[in-house]
């Protein structure tokens, strides 16, 4: 079983396409970066792989089941970072997690999430709400919230947008913890994908038109961005 | 149940910041002040149901659909619909919390209401009745359709253009069941509570059935 399958998927909104007929396999255990300039369809298509969207056609597999399709055992085997860290200000740290806690249906909940404040060094906050976070605890307690259920298959949608360096640096030294999960990342950054993945696919105007291995990503992605890297 | 866990939520971050609540109960009891000073006392009790009716309508449209646009405005949408959660439970949980926004309002505004307007209510039991259940269906309709518009970039002012015909069955049958009470001739007011119970029933089940379509892109 693959951990992603993409056949011939393609997301239309009215008449653009967002996703322009893409076909993807990611392997069970894999870290796979997805690259590319803005509105390229990276987010349509960490969407489509989370279930929030449904392709208009093609075919998208996530852990063997249909992505779009409400499954509750599907969703509890992914967790989803986005830029935005879809907190509740008003809720405290705890208070988040234990409402996503009970949603995903996560058993010994109290205990578990003790254990993850503590390994993203937000535990001495965790009565504190959320809205007198910095934008950099919020993202680590967001990424608390997308492994509290521990996870197969952890899709990230540029984590570390909007972060200062040190943020950055220290939510990938947490990102670079999280062991033998499949992992997908979208990101601007190639340094964040060479830290944290081992293959890469670019994508521009929806379609993927470069796929390598993570130690040949600067220079592809430089030949077929036309930048270079930061 | 999960519609229970986000109906708590929403009722936590509620009554921690109160936006919505002091905002629906401020613009009640304004309401009410203006319309007890502009209408001449000798027909104040004949009106007086429809314009109560009114102003939990007006209140209605300005906090109900916060419920979802405060979701969707905060981008927590998106992890309730990662979630292993039924779209179904949310619109569920939503209602609920609904619900209690809309008792707590009414808890504050309709003895504010009976007394500026010196009115008295033959049925007092029946007409509070009457008024929470029109409300509940008003609240079920409401929330229904918001799922269907929160999509839409013009979604406030988009809500209150399609909720308005699609209630009007709750508005007559509630405004005529409040008369009947307050008179305290209740012969007839089965009618009444059996087409606001199945209006209720009815939009529950859409909104249900619909509510996937809502949450899929």
């Amino acid at each position: 079983m693959k951990a992603v399958l993409l056949r011939e998927v393609t997301k239309k909104y009215g008449h653009f396409a967002a996703i322009d007929n893409i076909s993807l396999e990611v392997e069970l255990g894999e870290k796979l970066a997805i690259l590319g300039p803005n509105g390229a369809g990276k987010t349509t298509l960490v969407k489509l792989i989370s279930g929030q969207t449904k392709p208009s056609s093609g075919e998208v597999l996530v852990l063997g089941s249909t992505a779009w399709k409400f499954n509750p055992e599907l969703r509890k085997k992914i967790g989803y970072v986005s830029h935005n860290p879809m907190l509740y200000d008003e809720l405290s740290a705890c208070e988040n997690l234990e409402f996503y806690g009970r949603l995903y249906d996560v058993q010994n909940l109290e205990e578990k999430i003790a254990k993850i404040l503590r390994q993203m060094r937000l535990y001495e906050r965790r009565h504190a709400r959320v809205k007198t976070f910095s934008r950099g605890m919020k993202q680590r307690l967001s990424i608390a919230r997308a492994l509290l259920h521990d996870p197969e298959l952890i899709i990230l949608d540029e984590p570390t947008s909007g972060l200062d360096i040190e943020g950055r640096r220290e939510l990938v030294e947490h990102l670079m913890r999280i062991g033998n999960k499949t992992l997908l990342l979208t990101t601007h950054d190639l340094r964040e994908a060479i830290n944290l993945c081992d293959r890469a696919v670019i994508l521009i105007d929806g379609r993927i038109v470069e796929e390598c291995s993570i130690s040949e990503v600067e220079e592809r992605y430089m030949k077929v961005v036309g930048i270079e890297s930061p | 149940m999960k519609a229970l866990e986000i109906a708590r939520k929403d009722i936590t971050v509620e009554f921690r910041t109160k936006a919505t609540l002091n905002l629906m109960v401020l613009f009640s009891l304004v309401t009410s002040m203006m319309f007890s000073v502009s209408v001449p006392a000798n027909i104040a009790g004949d009106i007086a149901p429809a314009l109560l009716w009114l102003i939990f309508i007006f209140v209605g449209m300005l906090g109900y659909a916060r419920a979802f646009i405060r979701e969707v405005e905060l981008e927590t949408l998106d992890g309730l619909k990662t979630a292993p959660v039924n779209p179904a439970s949310i619109v569920f949980g939503k209602i609920l919390y609904n619900i209690t926004l809309m008792l707590v309002t009414e808890a504050v505004v309709l003895p504010v209401f009976i007394g500026v307007f010196d009115i008295s209510i033959a049925k007092p039991g029946i007409f509070a009745g009457v008024l929470t259940l029109g409300n509940i269906a008003f609240v079920i309709a409401t929330s229904s359709l918001a799922t269907l518009v929160i999509k839409s970039r013009t979604r406030e002012l988009l809500l209150p253009v399609i909720v308005f015909p699609v209630i009007f069955p709750i508005i007559s049958s509630t405004i005529f069941g409040l008369n009947l009470a307050m008179n305290g001739d209740v012969s007839e007011i089965a009618q009444s509570l059996a087409i606001i119970t199945s209006f209720s029933i009815v939009a529950l089940v859409i909104a249900l059935l619909t509510s996937e379509y809502a949450f899929t892109e």
